[in-house]
């Protein structure tokens, strides 16, 4: 046996352990190699180590997570615009986020037929209450403590169908303060998805100034180029200037001045 | 009833009889979630990413197909959700982070270090996440997922001796990054 087969055979006594035969094959080379012996010694120690490097269990947000993500795919009734939407992941939150949407649209949905067979209220009366709470659900979500509800506030804000100005104010108060680099992403996509009202660009073109994530920068520049939106020629200009930007940003900054030049 | 095997459950779910996920989801995410774990040093990154897995399970159930391993099927899944996460954060966030991770260990020279110790854990672990993400994956593969070398090399696409001779290096690798950290000598 030579030192690459025994090498092998080492690693094969780790994993599975090693018959009497092929035991004494290495062996009789570790006898005879004292720089084969040596590594063994080592690397055995090692191997045993790794046992003792914890691993935590998983918390109880996994299990939720997986739950809304199937109740998101079992339910109809929202399963369209989840599968555009989920089409284009953006990362493991934030589809959570997509598919939480879903449940909570569910139990709001659920809310209300209670309400109306409680109430006998009429179906243009229901509208105007699914309205309301769609509205007081959202802001109250953007208020959350925890970021994955004010990302789901964040999702929810999307199934309206013309999102209203205090909900766009509170994404753009997301998107310029929110803690979360997920949540101002999130709140970066929902406020793209219509065309942008005056105070919706400004929010945005002042948020290329101050954010700090190169993800988020770099979405805030191709927004900037997408829309051909001229007024957001000072706020690049300004961030062009900040001494520490991630080279990926900085490249692709300045394709975008240049594209307005 | 006989229990079925995860590899009909995912013959199933791959049909659109989704329901089967779930108990799929039961017998493995425990084992996705330390998969990723050990990967990434972070319990919270880690059920980000196990989430991912059985995201894309059921988004790409149809390439499952009938008659395949399921195992090996979802850690290729699990190393593409890894690939993609290295590459995200090598944008996104090292710089504050990593500095954390690899903080100068405390060296203590004269000890042999066939005896580890709690402080010995630790710099293993940092040892650990500085390995190359495909030294790591092959490694938590065989140490802490427990696949024999047939199913690991299916998972890497390669042959069952070359993951031997992978364990091989990456433990190697381990080792001297272990003893840099650490400050002492192997024994
Ligand atoms: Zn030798």
């Amino acid at each position: 046996m030579n030192c690459d087969a025994a090498k092998e055979r080492m690693s094969e006594r780790w994993l599975h352990g090693l018959d009497e035969s092929r035991r004494i094959e290495l062996e009789t080379h570790l006898a005879a190699c004292p720089s084969c012996r040596e590594e063994s010694t080592a690397l055995n120690a090692l191997w045993q180590a790794m046992e003792d490097v914890p691993t935590e269990e998983p918390g109880r947000q996994l299990r939720a997570g997986f739950e809304w993500m199937m109740q998101a795919y079992r339910m109809g009734v929202a399963e369209s615009s989840v599968r555009k939407r989920i089409a284009a992941p953006r990362q493991p939150l934030w589809q959570l986020a997509v598919a939480s949407l879903t449940l909570v649209f569910g139990l709001v949905a659920g809310h209300l037929y209670t309400a109306r067979t409680q109430d006998q209220a009429t179906i243009a009366q229901l509208g105007v209450e699914m309205k309301t709470m769609k509205h007081l659900v959202t802001l109250s979500l953007l208020r959350q403590e925890s970021a994955g509800d004010r990302l789901r506030g964040v999702s929810f804000s999307e199934s309206m169908s013309a999102t209203d100005d205090e909900v766009l104010s509170a994404l753009v108060r997301a998107l310029s303060n929110d803690p979360n680099v997920n949540v101002r992403l999130a709140a970066f996509d929902a406020l793209t998805r219509n065309p942008a009202s005056p105070s919706v660009r400004k929010g945005i073109r002042d948020a290329i100034t101050y954010q700090e994530s190169p993800l988020l920068q770099i979405a805030l520049i191709d927004w900037a180029v997408n829309n051909k939106d001229r007024g957001a020629m000072d706020p690049l200009r300004q961030l062009e200037r900040q001494p520490e930007l991630h080279p990926a940003v900085r490249v692709r900054l300045r394709e975008a001045i240049r594209s307005f030049q | 009833m006989t229990e079925r095997t995860d590899d009909e459950l995912m013959a199933e779910v791959s049909g659109g009889l989704v329901d089967g996920l779930t108990q799929l989801f039961e017998r493995h995410h425990r084992a996705l979630h330390r998969f990723f774990s050990h990967l990434t040093g972070s319990a919270s990154t880690a059920e980000d990413l196990t989430q991912e897995v059985f995201f894309r399970m059921l988004k790409f159930r149809e390439t499952f197909q009938s008659g395949g391993k399921f195992t090996p099927w979802m850690y290729q899944i699990a190393r593409n959700v890894h690939f993609d996460h290295c590459r995200k954060r090598t944008i996104e966030m090292p710089v504050a982070e990593e500095r954390k991770l690899w903080e100068p260990a405390d060296p203590s020279p004269q000890q042999d270090w066939t005896m580890m110790r709690a402080a010995d854990v630790a710099t293993l672990r940092r040892a650990f996440l500085r390995l190359p993400a495909a030294q790591r994956e092959v490694l938590v593969l065989a140490r802490y997922q427990e696949l024999p070398y047939d199913e690991i090399a299916r998972v890497m696409g390669c042959e069952p001796g070359t993951v031997k001779s992978r364990v091989f290096r990456a433990m190697k690798e381990l080792s001297g990054l272990f003893v840099r950290l650490s400050g002492r000598r192997a024994s």
